[in-house]
């Protein structure tokens, strides 16, 4: 939705008090008033009316990792971070954007990824598309942030595969970034472009089945593309919902003792999807029974739950745009996540999303989980406990 | 403070907490102004200049802060304390410039001691983080604030706040067994904790309510509870105002010890039991709960109920009692475009509106409520669209207080509206005072009506007060203005 569309969604924000500041993950870390939903509300509210330039705060529309903690705890629901990505398109069509913005446009238009990473092939040196039989069309996106920093989890999906003899294609050099983390960084045009090439690229390739490792291209695939008029013929999955399949048919077979508690992180884009548009009709419900069941046939392993779990979950600050425009913060964010999973003694933190995976990992060291916690991907651990 | 001083206090405070924990933008100190205050936000809606701080420190220790006190006490730099920005009362408006000290990042729970049930916290920690820990570990602080999500405990202490729960649990000052406060000279004031003394003066309770004017409480510890086996809720229905006043009075002077009561004027039960529940009920509305042992519980509210009943209460049941329980925060949250409305009237100076918790003993208090609403009335419904309601809650063994919501529709939005804020504080503090009660309850004094602290302590009383802030901050950098102090 444009920006001028939502004044009355800001005007309700910016006067309620306070009431979901401190579940804000971002307040919660960087502790500066101006980061507070009432408040990024209040200053937008104001920017409309004149009262404050837009320039002036553009930055503070970028303090939110758009994770959706607010909208949970507010009692009326509210969809603050549509109304923060509304403004950071306004931003962006007003050439206002952060430097880091300006990058991520620069890199999607001459690589088709956020990281400035040269394209290449997602999957080449992993065993995904080994040792398999013929099967249905299925296509694995990879997503950027496992195909450039996470591509463990690939080779570890690679080892389910292989195990359940199935074939899993790729899109390889011909995968664009999903568009998702363009948007929500306020490039719109980006994202659809992306978008558009994806489908068309799945189609040209009669994909009957696309799965997925990243809940973010997941949640671009099945909440957003309709909305950016663009039409698919095929169906969309997330992978635990295809491993759990996997293990119901026994088609692998979880057999080596993993001995240790283990807690689950549910991953924002997963737990609780951002809604497309105001209005959207699109099925946006979260996945978080399927990791869960997945997790709890590990043999040798303790499942515990942390405090804040499912839609609730702690969001763990590593999007595309808190990483670039506010590090720091990132990594706050990040070492309180892990601090929920050292609060129940967990020996592993599991999450099914690489940029989770990433921002764990990138932060253990320096978080309460330095030299407790074993952090793993689902696939990985699911790969690990097959002898 | 004059360009040259700020500069230079500047840099002696970056050199101590680093300039990336310093913010100079606009935007961020308005957002400090601009908070929950219907003061700033009105000046901002009539085209005003809002107060700003010269920059904004975050402190990460009580040795940070220390030092940054004492530099700008050698400067007589104004300081203003800030943690959750939740109050009302406009003291943590920085209407002097200097250095508001955001102590957010002193938000460590350090120590929860099981066996004598006490926890020691940061300044920083909101009331919600603590709550949520001691959850987690099966007690409760039963300091549970309608600013629950985003108030920090030092902001709670430092104006003697209340939660939803206070009758049974106790205010904040209650709970508080032991404090570390930075003076202004840098100086770090430790209390012993212990649960009471006979040595002189009680330290912490000078510091407790001190809203900043004496230091900066960068430390507590407080007394945590089990949580309880039963937590039970009712609803009762009286007749009048009077008759569940009497009841509740007789509930408390029997020692049940309830662990709330709120009791609805007409006024208020009216629109409650409209807006809430659609129906056309009228009297007065009781919400009031007991925890504790089961099987103490249910005797209690045995015996609380045959006392409501004596007084011609009609019991409600339990499901609207605890519906109360289970929505004590909803109000807080604009719901549609009317209520949107009335939020940015308000808070956007087309409306002028407040509320006034006056805490007084049994056989003052009743009468107190009616005034207020009077006088209210009388004065300024000729001119304006207007409303006064309220209820008693926050229940002791000798006395209640009285939380009146008014409300005025239809006026000017320029200064005048200023005007019309002071005539309305003046028509009903007045009431107050010639009453003999006190003009707070549980939200600080601020700078909204501490200019009427003299007339509730009376000149000698004052004159301690005074003399008291000289002393511990003879360079009046502290908060200046705050419960009438230091102007």
């Amino acid at each position: 939705m444009e920006l001028n569309e939502l004044t009355k969604e800001i005007e309700v924000c910016a006067y309620c008090p306070l009431m979901c500041k401190n579940m804000c993950c971002f307040h919660s870390a960087a502790k500066n008033e101006s980061s507070a939903p009432t408040m990024k509300n209040l200053l937008l509210d104001w920017s409309q009316k004149d009262r404050i330039e837009l320039k002036e705060i553009s930055g503070v529309m970028y303090q939110c990792t758009l994770c959706g903690q607010c909208t949970q705890w507010c009692e009326e629901k509210r969809d603050i971070p549509n109304n923060m990505i509304a403004a950071r398109a306004e931003i962006v069509n007003r050439n206002m954007a952060p430097a880091e913005v300006k990058e991520v446009e620069q890199s999607t238009v001459q690589h088709h990824n956020p990281f400035g990473k040269k394209q290449g092939k997602r999957s080449e040196g992993v065993s995904l598309d080994t040792n398999h039989e013929a099967s249905d069309n299925i296509f694995l996106f990879v997503g950027c942030t496992t195909a450039y920093y996470q591509e463990n989890i690939l080779d570890a999906f690679g080892k389910i595969t292989a195990a359940a003899g199935v074939k899993v294609q790729t899109l390889q050099e011909d995968e664009w970034c999903c568009g998702l983390p363009q948007y929500k960084l306020g490039l719109k045009k980006n994202a659809v472009e992306l978008a558009q090439h994806n489908v068309q690229a799945l189609s040209e390739q009669n994909c009957q089945t696309l799965l997925f490792i990243c809940p973010t291209c997941y949640s671009a695939f099945r909440d957003f593309y309709s909305e950016w008029g663009i039409e698919m013929k095929f169906e969309v999955k997330f992978i635990s919902e295809y491993i759990l399949d996997l293990i119901d048919k026994s088609r692998i077979v979880l057999n080596k003792d993993m001995a240790g508690t283990l807690t689950y992180h549910d991953p924002c884009a997963l737990a609780r999807p951002l809604k497309a548009t105001k209005n959207s009709d699109v099925c946006n419900e979260g996945v978080v029974e399927e990791p869960r069941d997945i997790l709890k046939k590990i043999p040798g392993v303790d499942f515990v739950e942390m405090r804040w779990n499912r839609e609730k979950s702690f969001c763990c600050g590593g999007d595309v745009a808190t990483r670039l425009t506010y590090p720091q913060v990132s990594a706050e964010i990040g070492k309180k996540a892990i601090d929920e999973a050292v609060k129940v003694e967990a020996d592993y933190l599991v999450t099914s999303c690489p940029a989770c995976n990433r921002q764990f990992i990138d932060v253990l060291d320096s978080s309460e989980g330095k030299q407790k916690i074993e952090v793993l991907s689902l696939c990985e651990i699911v790969a690990n406990s097959i002898e | 403070m004059r360009k040259a001083n700020q500069e230079q206090v500047y840099r002696k405070i970056a050199t101590v907490v680093g300039e990336d924990s310093i913010a100079t933008s606009r935007y961020e100190k308005m957002s400090y102004s601009l908070n929950r205050n219907w003061y700033s936000r009105t000046l901002l809606s009539i085209k005003k200049e809002v107060p700003l701080a010269d920059f904004v420190v975050y402190p990460k220790s009580t040795e940070q802060v220390a030092s940054i006190l004492k530099i700008a006490n050698e400067a007589k730099v104004p300081v203003t304390p800030y943690s959750g920005g939740s109050s009302g009362m406009g003291g943590n408006v920085p209407v002097k410039k200097g250095i508001v000290i955001d102590l957010k990042h002193l938000n460590k729970i350090i120590e929860i001691n099981e066996h004598s049930l006490l926890v020691t916290v940061q300044a920083g920690v909101t009331c919600w983080q603590l709550e949520d820990e001691l959850n987690r570990r099966g007690y409760t602080s039963g300091h549970i604030q309608a600013s629950h999500y985003s108030a920090c405990i030092g902001g709670s202490i430092a104006l003697r706040a209340a939660g939803r729960l206070s009758t049974g649990y106790g205010k904040i000052e209650d709970m508080v067994t032991g404090l570390e406060v930075v003076l202004p000279d840098g100086e770090v004031l430790r209390t012993r904790t212990v649960p009471r003394h006979a040595t002189g003066p009680d330290l912490n309770q000078l510091f407790i309510g001190s809203e900043g004017a004496l230091g900066i409480i960068t430390e507590a510890t407080l007394v945590i509870n089990n949580m309880p086996e039963k937590r039970v809720f009712r609803a009762v229905l009286f007749p009048s105002l009077h008759s569940g006043l009497n009841a509740m009075r007789r509930i408390m002077q029997k020692h049940l010890r309830p662990t709330m009561g709120r009791l609805y004027d007409e006024r208020e039960t009216e629109t409650l039991f409209k807006n809430t529940w659609g129906i056309d009920e009228k009297g007065a509305y009781l919400v009031f709960g007991f925890d504790g042992p089961s099987a103490v519980v249910d005797r209690t509210m045995e015996i609380a109920l045959q006392i409501c009943s004596e007084e011609d209460g009609k019991d409600l049941g339990s499901e609207k009692g605890d519906f109360w329980w289970n929505h004590k925060f909803s109000d807080y949250y604009p719901k549609d475009e009317k209520d949107v409305e009335r939020w940015k009237a308000l808070m956007g100076g087309k409306a002028a509106g407040a509320t006034i918790d006056i805490c007084a003993p049994y056989h003052k208090i009743e009468d107190i409520h009616n005034d207020l609403r009077k006088t209210f009335k009388e004065k300024f419904g000729n001119k304006y669209k207007v409303d006064i309601y309220g209820h008693l809650s926050h229940w002791y063994t000798s006395g209640t207080m009285t939380y009146c919501r008014w409300h005025l529709r239809e006026v000017p939005q320029d200064e005048e509206l200023l005007t019309i804020y002071r005539e309305v504080w003046d028509s009903l503090i007045q009431v107050v005072i010639e009453h003999g009660a006190v003009i707070e309850h549980h939200h600080g004094v601020g700078r909204v009506l501490g200019r009427y602290i003299k007339d509730q302590y009376g000149a000698a009383g004052f004159g301690v007060l005074k003399k008291i802030k000289q002393a511990i901050d003879p360079n009046n950098i502290m908060n200046i203005g705050v419960m009438g102090l230091g102007e």
